[in-house]
């Protein structure tokens, strides 16, 4: 099913990035191929988040070479909007917009980037709300509904735009415990259905489950990329096992 | 299930003792001061000599049509209305350049905010007018504007903008109006953009929204509902602000007003009449604003 001859999805050689003199990402190397998932864990501040905000460029990267679907993505270049629009994005926060129903935070995208007419954007719209399980939440506003079924929506929304990868953030760590499982649901949904996706998460069933790669990360670097069974179970690395102890002690 | 009862009623609202002393001590003053300026002040009350510049019965149609002081108010209407307009959108913009990423942009709209905001208002409507107004209208050929033009000498054009022979004063008076308020409007803009969340920029770029769609569809609108409240506060200062620019002769209801006390001598007469014209104007206004605010809140699904 793979087109072997298309360039991988994400690829990150030797990025750095600073905020000021901190150095918040090292030498960071990472390729992603088409459909594949990859799963970024590390502790807190280990510029987990940095690192994929980095590839829509929500962060600009300062060196280094970062390509998107075989195009380069420079810091502060022209045109990026054309490449967000192939990349999705979930935030920890959800960040609906609370003035516009769910319908509207649905369709604003693909009318506005891609000249679709509303009533084409509303049926896909209704598409992936049905996909995600609330549909009947439409003509709802966003403060209207619960953490996971905002998240849910905002998974929607990215969806819309029908990116060749989606890239999330945290996505349950705001939830109350009982709507975790509703969100990752639809995440493990997406993932065989094929989509390329790139998860910051701590939850490690959905990693073991769905992940082809675990990407482990502190202060800024990538310490040790495996295989979910085997991070796991055997970590590489003692930075690794540290994490993974304090993980389980929760 | 039985239902559960209601709540019980709130107890009525009522006036306490404290209160009708208070409304008591109140009166006693205001009485006091109205004795005073009769037993006091010697002053031979004639108002019909003002009203009379209320409305006047035309002598050739013997029609009832606004006399001066009608048609000071009428302009300081036209003036509200359309410095409201002119001033939201320098607002709007200058508000935006103060939040955009363009230094230069955000070194000119600082330039603005504070240059007017640190001049009296007074010596700035004079330096417009001096340099401005008369320098640079009449090299864009307002000055002589043709007055029987089919464009100009019309219902709406009259309407909209008075007597077309006054148009440049009118205009001079709008636009040093609208360029003072909008300072302020500036402020309130830029407060109201920044105070929408970070996620709502990053959600917009992270669809691929254009920094256009981007402000129009997700930051202004939030921006906006969040800033009616001090908006239509200066809406209502911008019609009070307005008085001022009838000291370079703008025909406006206090200008008129000057001219009436001085021609009448009936100074208390005409400027308690023209307060009571400022204040029932601004109090409607506040509570048109108080309506949308509640419309507003309304539809915001909070
Ligand atoms: N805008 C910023 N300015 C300065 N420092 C930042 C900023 N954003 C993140 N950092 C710092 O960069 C480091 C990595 O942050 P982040 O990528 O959010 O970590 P993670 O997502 O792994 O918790 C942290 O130490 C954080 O304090
Ligand atoms: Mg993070």
């Amino acid at each position: 099913m793979k087109d072997t001859n298309a360039p991988p999805l994400v690829e990150i050689s030797a990025l750095c990035k600073w905020y000021g003199e901190f150095s918040a990402l090292y030498d960071i190397n990472l390729t992603v191929a088409r459909g594949e998932k990859v799963v970024i864990c590390g502790p807190s501040g280990s510029g987990k988040s940095t690192l994929i905000r980095c590839i829509n460029q929500l962060e600009e990267h300062q060196q280094g070479t970062l390509r998107v679907d075989g195009k380069d993505v420079r810091p502060g270049m022209k045109g990026i909007e054309a490449i967000r629009r192939e990349v999705g994005m979930v935030f920890q926060s959800f960040n609906l917009f609370p003035h516009m129903t769910v319908l509207d935070n649905l369709v604003l995208g693909p009318v506005r980037n891609r000249g679709m007419s509303r009533a084409k954007a509303r049926e896909l719209a209704m598409g992936y709300l049905e996909k995600v399980r609330i549909a009947e939440q439409a003509d709802k506003y966003p403060p209207q509904l619960s953490g996971g079924q905002q998240q849910r929506v905002a998974i929607a929304r990215a969806l819309c735009m029908q990116p060749k990868i989606m890239l999330f953030d945290e996505p349950t760590s705001a939830l109350d415990p009982e709507m975790i499982a509703g969100v990752l649901d639809v995440m493990e949904t997406l993932a065989r259905d094929g989509m390329t996706m790139i998860v910051v998460t701590h939850e490690m069933g959905f990693a073991r489950r769905v992940a082809d790669r675990v990407v482990f990360m502190d202060e800024g670097e990538i310490v040790e990329v495996a295989p979910p069974e085997e991070f796991f179970t055997a970590p590489r690395t003692d930075r690794a096992a540290q994490f993974l102890s304090q993980l389980l002690a929760h | 299930m039985t239902r559960r009862a209601l709540p019980p009623a709130p107890p009525p609202r009522r006036l306490t003792m404290v209160d009708w002393l208070l409304f008591a001590l109140v009166a006693a003053v205001l009485a006091y001061v109205v004795w005073r300026v009769n037993a006091v002040l010697v002053y031979n009350w004639e108002w019909h000599r003002v009203l009379r510049f209320v409305v006047r019965v035309d002598p050739d149609t013997g029609q009832w049509i606004a006399n001066l002081l009608l048609q000071g108010l009428f302009t300081t209407i036209r003036l509200a209305f359309w410095g409201t307009i002119l001033a939201a959108i320098i607002g709007l913009i200058m508000g935006y350049w103060r939040t955009c990423n363009s230094l230069a942009l955000r070194i000119l709209s600082r330039t603005y905010v504070e240059l007017i905001r640190n001049i009296p208002p007074l010596i700035f409507i004079f330096i417009f007018y001096f340099f401005i107004a008369s320098q640079i209208f009449p090299a864009m050929g307002l000055n002589n504007i043709n007055t029987s033009s089919p464009w100009v000498d019309n219902a709406f054009f009259r309407f909209a903008f008075g007597d077309p022979r006054l148009f440049t004063n009118f205009l001079t008076g709008l636009i040093c109006l609208a360029l003072f308020e909008a300072a302020y409007i500036t402020e309130i803009v830029r407060a109201g953009i920044q105070s929408v969340q970070k996620g709502q920029w990053e959600a917009g770029r992270a669809i691929g929204l254009s920094r256009w769609n981007l402000l129009r569809d997700i930051i202004f609108p939030q921006a906006i509902r969040k800033i009616l409240p001090p908006l239509a506060g200066q809406f209502i200062t911008l019609i009070k602000d307005s008085a001022i620019i009838s000291l370079i002769s703008v025909q406006e209801l206090t200008f008129l007003a000057t001219e009436v006390a001085a021609s009448t001598t009936k100074v208390f007469e005409t400027w308690i009449l023209v307060g009571a014209m400022y204040f029932g104007l601004c109090y409607f206004f506040a509570f048109v604003f108080a309506r949308l605010e509640e419309r507003a809140g309304r539809s915001n699904h909070r």
